[in-house]
């Protein structure tokens, strides 16, 4: 598996084509095509000529460019400005900015909250049993 | 203050905290929701739900900035923000979207102001371990920006 050195950075510049599953370890700069997997415990930037057609796994992600796959993040999803997402969202936090391209399901819900915000006033009910948190 | 008001209606509505409806709600150029709403509002303007705001039902406006809570599908014809405290549990659909740090929002999501598809034109393949397809010519359409 990947090895703990977080202090490695790494480079593939827009003309690279990978096609296979990509492990990293620390942080990657990612501008070329993939055509597979990412999957690591670091840090993924992702540049404006990136092309992804594969999930993506890591502990936080800079999205941009186009990604065609599902991205969960342990930390952060921050998504740029131009960014073309098709595919689902999973992390603790996301930022999209103005402008994005998304297409998706997302599942960001730092806190653990739970949809059902009962309404003052309403009794709640004791012997209630506690709703697993549906995640 | 907001200084942009909605063109074509100058009219300015407030609803503190200490509000509660039940049933739906119209509204032409702008809301502040401070409120509890069951049920749905419709509106060609602009919404700001606050931080207090709690909405169980679909909203469809113009625009629309979270704070508060939401259960229910959020539509905008332009946009949709939600702050660092607000929170969306159901579907979203704008032309735009902005998302704080620190929000959350469990649900579907379709922003996709220029039309664009997913660069390949084929449902995307199972993923992992499959056999990569072969590539199509990418029917991109000429985006204009």
């Amino acid at each position: 598996m990947s090895t703990t050195n977080n202090d490695s950075k790494n480079f593939l510049n827009s003309e690279v084509e990978v096609k296979g599953t990509l492990r990293f370890g620390g942080e990657l700069t990612f501008d070329g095509k993939l055509e597979g997997d990412i999957q690591s415990d670091g840090t993924l930037h992702l540049g404006d000529n990136a092309a992804i057609k594969g999930n993506i796994s890591a502990n936080s992600v800079v999205v941009r460019g186009k990604v065609n796959g599902n991205v969960t993040a342990k930390e952060k999803i921050d998504i740029k400005s131009k960014t073309e997402m098709f595919g689902d969202i999973r992390a603790a936090r996301l930022v999209m900015e103005e402008g994005v391209t998304f297409v998706g399901q997302t599942e960001v819900n730092p806190n653990k909250v739970s949809p059902a915000a009962p309404r003052p006033g309403e009794p709640v009910k004791p012997a209630a049993t506690p709703k697993p948190a549906g995640i | 203050m907001n200084p942009i008001p909605n063109p074509g209606s100058g009219t300015r509505n407030v609803l503190n905290s200490d509000v509660d409806i039940k049933g739906n709600l119209k509204f032409a150029g702008e809301l502040t929701f401070a409120g509890h709403l069951e049920g749905e509002v419709h509106s060609e303007g602009a919404l700001q739900l606050e931080d207090k705001a709690v909405v169980r039902g679909n909203v469809s406006v113009n625009s629309v900035v979270v704070r508060g809570k939401v259960s229910g599908n959020l539509a905008a014809k332009e946009r949709i923000e939600i702050k660092a405290v607000g929170e969306v549990f159901g579907d979203i659909r704008a032309a735009k979207l902005i998302i704080d740090e620190g929000a959350t929002f469990v649900g579907k999501c379709d922003v996709n102001p220029n039309k664009t598809f997913p660069a390949q034109s084929t449902p995307p393949p199972p993923l992992p371990g499959g056999a990569p397809a072969p590539k199509p010519p990418e029917p991109v359409n000429p985006i204009k920006k």
